[in-house]
């Protein structure tokens, strides 16, 4: 008799898993594949849209803003792809800076995180410097929640178990709050990779972190750092695993997110891809979550890209060889 | 007479402090400076945001260049 209860718990256990799985792949191929056309063919000819070393994007105030850690500038351009101006430059002056990393806008302002300067600086829409002042790390990323809350997220050394990944400034430096443990295993390659994570302004105060590898829920915090539920992933948008090379004993990562970015209460997720040679890259499918972690529609880019931004009917795009490109999305 | 020996004793003793710490101070700046460029070094392996593989290579010869920097202070 026991054995017949056994028999059936078992059987119902494998009913309701192939039922979850089902509905699972029956969500995978039931959203909506957009596919977008170049708005800019002719990329390749524009000098000042080839870049040095993109490290964000970001569109606002009816611009795009690419920061160019390399040259030390923010460089500005049109909704067509058209480049305006600079701002800024390499030094350590009011304005400049040295190794900029993320920018961010909140009320016509624009905050840089002047990363080996280790400050925040703070510019007026026509990029003329307000204030600036000075925090006790390489500031990374950079998510303006209000004026009395700038988060500004490191990439830890790896050299203990102490360090933070996220901290809250006020406008004079002082540290707020902190967040989220750095992982530690003592293997400082592997232990970076395992601390690459994306921080998404959700608007309203709103706080997102992503974990690049190994972790398929995004942490949510209010603007005072209080923990709010995370946002389980669907199992539609998968991992991608890479075992890393160097180091003794492999060990293995599961790719997760190249890139995000968070526009109109929908996450916009750029997947990595497997290159040619079995490595992991960046990828050209950018995959659209919604607010509870379902994956809605996939857009196809024709090519990979690094880092997006996106802008009402389009998305600006660094390439792999650090172009600037611009896509619109196609109308049936 | 005691008083120049007293001198010439403390003169001697300062001396050999300064040239007994110099050094050591001079060894304290280093590795501050090698950790400088090696977290320099990180990011801008980082800034590439090449595939993996590639960014673990170069992450590894920033630890390697780390060590040889204290190696030669």
């Amino acid at each position: 008799m026991r054995k017949i209860f056994a028999l059936l718990w078992a059987a119902s256990i494998v009913i309701g898993l192939s039922f979850s799985i089902q509905q699972d792949t029956a969500r995978l191929h039931s959203y909506q594949v957009i596919r977008v056309k170049d708005l800019k063919p002719d990329f390749q000819k524009d000098e000042m849209a080839n870049l040095s070393a993109p490290v964000a994007l970001a569109s606002a105030l009816g611009s795009l803003f690419v920061v160019d850690s390399q040259e030390c500038e923010v460089r500005l351009f049109s909704r067509e792809g058209l480049f305006l101006r600079v701002l800024g430059r390499r030094g350590q002056g009011p304005g400049e800076f040295s190794s900029p990393a993320d920018i961010d806008f909140f009320e016509n302002k624009l905050y840089v995180a002047d990363r080996f300067n280790s400050r925040i600086q703070i510019l007026d829409k026509n990029g003329s410097y307000l204030r600036s002042f000075k925090v006790p790390l390489h500031p990374d990323q950079i998510c303006v929640l209000d004026p009395e809350r700038i988060v500004v997220s490191q990439l830890p050394l790896g050299l203990n178990e102490k360090e933070k990944l996220i901290y809250c400034f006020n406008p004079k430096g002082e540290v707020l709050w902190t967040r989220e443990d750095s992982f530690f295993s003592g293997d400082r390659v592997y232990d970076t990779f395992r601390n690459f994570s994306i921080l998404n302004n959700g608007g309203r105060g709103d706080l997102y972190l992503i974990r690049k590898c190994n972790e398929r829920v995004i942490s949510h915090y209010d603007k005072d750092g209080r923990s709010l539920p995370g946002i389980g992933v669907s199992s539609a948008y998968s991992f991608k695993k890479i075992a890393l090379p160097l180091g003794g004993k492999k060990k293995e990562l599961q790719g997760f997110c190249w890139d995000s970015v968070f526009y109109q209460d929908e996450f916009y997720f750029l997947a990595p891809e497997y290159t040619k040679d079995n490595d992991l890259g960046p990828g050209r499918q950018v995959s659209v979550l919604a607010k509870d972690g379902r994956a809605t529609r996939v857009i196809e880019l024709p090519d990979p890209v690094k880092k997006i931004a996106l802008s009402q009917d389009r998305i600006f795009a660094i390439d792999l060889e650090n172009n600037l490109r611009v896509f619109g999305f196609e109308t049936k | 007479m005691k008083k120049a020996i007293a001198f010439v004793l403390a003169v001697f003793f300062l001396l050999s402090a300064a040239v007994y710490f110099a050094p050591t101070a001079g060894a304290q700046i280093m590795p501050d400076v090698c950790y400088n460029n090696w977290g320099r070094c990180r990011y801008r392996a980082l800034d590439l945001d090449v595939a993996w593989w590639k960014v673990a290579v170069l992450l590894t010869l920033c630890d390697l260049s780390l060590g040889k920097c204290i190696m030669a202070t």
